[in-house]
């Protein structure tokens, strides 16, 4: 179910009537792993563990053949990103694209991109640091001050090998809310892009649902993603049905990607 | 010997059922071992005049592998920094000093950089380079020290196990005696009493992303480490990898085997790292 919600109210939202948070069915996770290693099972035979199948939420549902992302655009996202992880570590944002620049470059992995940052002439430098500060004031307005009782943590990467390691799937959680689940469902997670929301919104958020399932063992209670771009944001609350289309899709996607090869 | 928790909600408590679970018969290293293992480290790895040489799990097994130069010079990053302040933030939590992994991990970098301004620390050391760091690299270390810290606290129902548990504190060290520039480290995040009487006990050890073909190998560095760095204890009974991003599992029960295993991947790394093009693991 997709909930409208405004980006002001969007942790709040999240987080909901503790209440009124689901139980968790204990055999569920199981069960989904099970179905999709049978699925996969055939379709990945051929594939070696030294060299898995890795798919994400975006390969997933968008395929591989959509290309590869302009740089300005990785640039962007992953600055916004490093400014995700401060709101929430530190409080506050002083300066969008130096902090967040400075943050890329004491990442070794970012190595590459942080060059071609430096090597964008003063007016592309310029434009593409004005856009950061105007993502980060979307940000501001909608993660506010998130209480530490929730344990908020940023940028959390998900790995789940399946099938003896033939396939994994991965992603990376921008925030993400609440203890492990032990009864009810109490893990919330925001996706942050600063590209405007799309129809496949909902399953990317549902396939990201299904990962985090697999790895803990419970679904999360709810799914939401944020576009920095416009304010807008996607919520919904995790069931059945949103796992098990997530989960056909996996497969979609792996049969898809053997039959290209 | 490697087992598994049972695959049950609240995860924290199927891991704790393995963890402490009693220890059958304590075995002791062999004082054989301890001395081969002395001698032919202290033959074949790289000589003082090379500096330092500090090995853990990751160093062996990435040792194993290839050519040193890939493997690059330390230095400190925000991820590089994660598993220290993490844990060091996890710590002050379980011991009931700070609310939260947030609070604790903003404690813990306050005090390594006060630490540094007073003259504390020594250069290169974390303290040191967060001292210096601008306020973007701040963020991005307090978030990876958060993320550490909030997977360790909900590990295990820490508050029931009480003193049984240390979280934290300092990772076994052991320097080779008659070649004391060389050491080998494990590196584990806790370590939980099974009897005291008998010094045995279980080590938790977070890892990043999945566990790969070498976990095994990595569990049994980390208790071949441990064994030597406490010659009056017996070895610990098991090692516990958790694999938080996977959301994998899995427990080493430790024996005579398994610990002639990690000497020989000890061994066989020093040789490698004797090798010209190998000096950048040294730090």
């Amino acid at each position: 179910m997709e909930t409208a919600v405004a980006a002001k109210d969007l942790v709040l939202a999240l987080r909901g009537e503790r209440a009124a948070r689901p139980r968790v069915d204990p055999t569920l996770a199981g069960g989904l792993r099970a179905w999709l290693e049978d699925d996969l099972a055939l379709s990945v035979a051929d594939v070696a563990p030294s060299a898995p199948l890795f798919l994400s939420p975006r390969t997933i549902i968008e395929g591989a053949s959509q290309g590869s992302t302009p740089t300005l655009a990785l640039a962007r996202g992953a600055l916004v990103s490093a400014l995700v992880a401060q709101r929430l570590s530190l409080g506050d944002v002083e300066h969008p694209m130096d902090d967040a620049l400075s943050a890329l470059e004491a990442d070794p992995s970012q190595r590459e991109l942080v060059s071609s940052i430096h090597q964008l002439d003063p007016d592309g430098f310029a434009r593409l640091a004005a856009e950061v500060a105007a993502h980060d004031t979307v940000l501001a307005h909608s993660l506010g001050a998130i209480p530490s009782s929730w344990l908020p943590r940023t940028n959390v990467r998900l790995s789940v090998p399946l099938v003896g390691g033939r396939v994994v799937l991965g992603a990376v959680v921008n925030v993400m809310l609440g203890p492990p689940a032990s009864t009810v469902s109490t893990v919330c997670l925001l996706d942050v892009t600063t590209a405007e929301l799309t129809d496949t919104v909902q399953a990317r958020l549902g396939v990201l649902a299904l990962i985090e399932a697999l790895r803990s063992a419970a679904p999360p209670l709810r799914v939401a993603t944020l576009s920095t771009a416009t304010g807008d944001v996607a919520m919904l609350d995790v069931d059945d049905a949103l796992l098990t289309t997530a989960l056909r899709h996996v497969v979609t996607a792996a049969d898809q990607h053997q039959g290209a090869n | 010997m490697l087992r598994h928790p049972i695959p049950t909600l609240p995860r924290a408590a199927a891991l704790c059922d393995l963890a402490t679970e009693p220890a059958l018969i304590p075995e002791r290293l062999d004082p054989a071992l301890r001395s081969a293992l002395a001698s032919r480290l202290a033959t074949v790895a790289p000589g003082r005049g090379a500096g330092p040489l500090r090995l853990d799990s990751w160093t062996v097994l990435n040792g194993q592998r290839g050519p040193r130069a890939e493997l690059g010079a330390f230095t400190w990053s925000p991820r590089a920094a994660r598993r220290l302040l993490g844990v060091a933030a996890a710590r002050r939590v379980v011991l009931g000093q700070e609310p939260s992994p947030t609070v604790a991990a903003r404690r813990e970098v306050d005090w390594l950089i006060a630490r540094s301004a007073a003259g504390d620390g020594r250069p290169g050391s974390l303290g040191a380079w967060l001292a210096e760091a601008p306020r973007g690299v701040l963020g991005a270390v307090l978030a990876e020290a958060i993320s550490h810290a909030t997977e360790l606290v909900s590990l295990l129902p820490w508050e029931q196990l009480g003193q049984r548990a240390i979280v934290g504190g300092a990772d076994p060290v052991w320097a080779v005696p008659g070649a004391p520039w060389i050491s080998l480290r494990g590196r584990r995040d806790a370590e939980i009493s099974l009897d005291h009487e008998h010094g045995t006990r279980a080590l938790l050890c977070l890892r990043a992303g999945r566990p790969g073909s070498s976990a095994r190998h990595d569990l049994a560095i980390v208790a071949l480490s441990d064994a030597l760095a406490r010659p009056d204890r017996p070895l610990p009974t098991r090692v516990l990898g958790v694999w938080p991003s996977a959301g994998k599992a899995v427990s080493l029960e430790v024996g005579a085997e398994e610990i002639k295993g990690a000497a020989r991947l000890v061994v066989d790394a020093a040789c490698r790292l004797r090798q010209p093009d190998g000096l950048a693991l040294v730090a």
